[in-house]
């Protein structure tokens, strides 16, 4: 699986959704989208799934142009873009249904494919309820169920958890984990939960105004150290270097994984009367810096 | 060709299940069953009028009878496929923006021409099934005042009524790909059709002796034409009390083609183009 973003913009009038990205995502696992609400995400899956068109630039999965043959993409791409909704007057396992005859499952195997997405994502109780009368977490819960009819190789889940409660959401990681285990599928999905990207993620991209500001995959990860208590910021470290401060509270990056016993060594001998030190990865600092 | 049948049939039979278990579809099909227990009421007792209105020429033949009456409901039958349209057809496309449907529709590998036409064919469908209790009453009054006699003339007028609901909800999907909200469409629907239509008919009718041919309202005038040759919505003066001529019905036929197909695929174009921001 590879999907291929080559200078990929998108306007809505004045407002630049996307500026000029450039991605490769290739194989298999589960890449995460991080970013705030009107990030660009949301665009940039839509993108993806071919309900809007980009301004420039092009989007390329397996080699092939989403633009000029979107059906031969969505074929083996399932999705769930934005918070899903469905015909009011069809009931939830209609709406599997049809999915599936659009995705060509043959008859014979409709109803095994039906009760094997629904049982996955647990809406089985609710498939004979019109989808007007579900909730909001029912409608996601049913959007994912969508998304994997057919069992695609590319799944494109934007914010899968949002609209959840809490157990919905830890069940719904777990599916996901359990999912990207599976060789043969690409997951991709977004989220403005840090946490949640952490806990899931091989791959995360942060996206802010409509660029990429980290990969993972190809930002050089730093180690920082948070140290909480009073700190001499007049000593001159070996190990580290003071990149913040705050009240009560140091960070430093560690120029070598290898060396951080050294440095908490130090930073004992620099005369600093430390509370504790938290170990922290520069996800955090990347999300959150303007 | 196979799949493309495929996803057609498949596409239509859910957004017909989707209109026929929809609220709109009782509520406009309680209001044509409420239009045709009226007319059955107006033929009933209209009939022994119609001898004193023509008087003059002595008592009236029983297929002048029959043309009038038939006449009178083909009249109320023109107009009902209007409110039909409007109601399954308006907010066709904008719908899917406005309820955002569209997130889902969109995203599944099938062409946006087969969502459109297997949506179009299930609205036309959905508003041809509320009409069909008026028809059924229409030929059941005739055949009971007036056994077996116009039913050539009066499977006609029905044909003309098939091919003007297709012609209406055809230009009721094309006002309904230019907007995302569905309230713009129901409105925008109505003012052309009752405000636009016939401000350009007068127009042309008064001030040009014009009769515009080409409008759709007039050329929907044939379904009752086809009875008596009067159109109260063209001032052209001709009337007659035969049934409107091949040539006539042949143009209308054309006009109503003409805007099914036209407005099809101006709606596809822009629905090709449709975006869900």
């Amino acid at each position: 699986m590879e999907i291929e973003v080559t200078s990929l913009s998108k306007n809505y009038g004045k407002i630049q959704a996307l500026k000029n990205i450039n991605l490769k995502i290739s194989g298999n696992g589960l890449v995460t989208f991080l970013g705030a609400n009107g990030a660009g995400k949301t665009t940039l899956f839509k993108i993806l799934t071919s309900i809007v068109r980009p301004s420039s630039g092009y989007v390329r999965v397996n080699g092939t142009n989403i633009d000029s043959d979107p059906r031969k993409v969505l074929s083996n791409l399932g999705s769930l873009v934005e918070e899903p909704e469905f015909y009011p007057y069809l009931t939830g396992r209609e709406v599997l249904e049809f999915t599936a005859k659009i995705r060509g499952v043959g008859k014979r195997d409709m109803e095994r494919e039906v009760e094997r997405v629904s049982g996955l994502i647990g809406v089985s109780e609710y498939l004979n309820r019109k989808c007007g009368q579900y909730s909001r977490g029912m409608k996601q819960r049913l959007g994912v169920a969508v998304a994997l009819v057919g069992n695609p190789a590319i799944l494109v889940l934007d914010e899968p958890t949002f609209g959840m409660d809490p157990l919905g959401m830890l069940e719904m990681r777990k599916i996901l984990k359990e999912m990207k285990k599976d060789n043969d599928r690409l997951i991709i999905m977004s989220t403005h939960l840090l946490e949640e990207a952490r806990e899931i993620s091989d791959r995360i991209i942060i996206v802010k105004r409509g660029e990429i500001r980290y990969d993972s995959q190809t930002t050089e990860r730093k180690l920082l150290v948070k140290v909480t208590g009073i700190v001499n910021t007049d000593h001159e470290y070996k190990n580290g270097r003071l990149i913040e401060s705050g009240e009560g509270y140091c960070v430093f990056e560690i120029y070598d994984r290898n060396k951080l016993p050294e440095f908490n060594n130090e930073l004992l001998s620099s005369g600093s009367r430390i509370l504790y030190i938290n170990p922290a990865d520069d996800l955090e600092k990347e999300f959150t810096k303007e | 060709m196979e799949s493309t049948l495929s996803s057609l049939s498949t596409v239509y039979s859910y957004y017909l299940k989707n209109y026929y278990r929809s609220k709109s579809f009782y509520l406009i099909f309680i209001l044509i069953a409420v239009a045709s227990v009226l007319m059955v009421y107006l033929s009933f007792h209209y009939l022994p009028k119609i001898d004193a209105l023509l008087s003059s020429q002595g008592p009236a033949p029983a297929e002048l009878k029959e043309k009038v009456v038939l006449y009178l409901w083909s009249y109320v039958m023109s107009d009902l496929p209007v409110f039909a349209a409007v109601f399954f057809s308006s907010p066709a496309i904008s719908s899917e923006i406005e309820n955002r449907t569209a997130f889902h529709i969109f995203a599944l590998p099938v062409d946006r021409s087969i969502l459109l036409i297997g949506k179009y064919l299930a609205a036309a469908s959905a508003a041809m099934i509320s009409m069909a209790i008026f028809v059924a009453s229409e030929i059941g009054t005739a055949e009971f005042l007036f056994p077996g006699t116009m039913l050539f003339s009066i499977l006609t007028s029905i044909g003309m009524l098939v091919l003007f609901i297709l012609a209406i909800s055809a230009f009721t999907f094309l006002v309904s790909s230019l907007f995302s909200k569905n309230l713009y469409s129901y409105i925008t629907t109505f003012i052309i059709y009752f405000i636009v239509f016939d401000a350009t008919n007068l127009i042309l009718s008064l001030l040009y002796n014009y009769n515009a041919f080409f409008l759709l309202d007039n050329s929907a005038s044939i379904i009752p034409r086809i009875f008596l040759n009067v159109s109260p919505t063209v001032f052209g003066g001709q009337f007659s009390l035969s049934g409107a001529s091949i040539s006539t019905i042949a143009l209308s036929l054309a006009v109503m083609v003409l805007y099914t197909v036209v407005s099809l695929v101006a709606a596809l174009v822009i629905f090709e183009r449709k975006e869900v921001k």
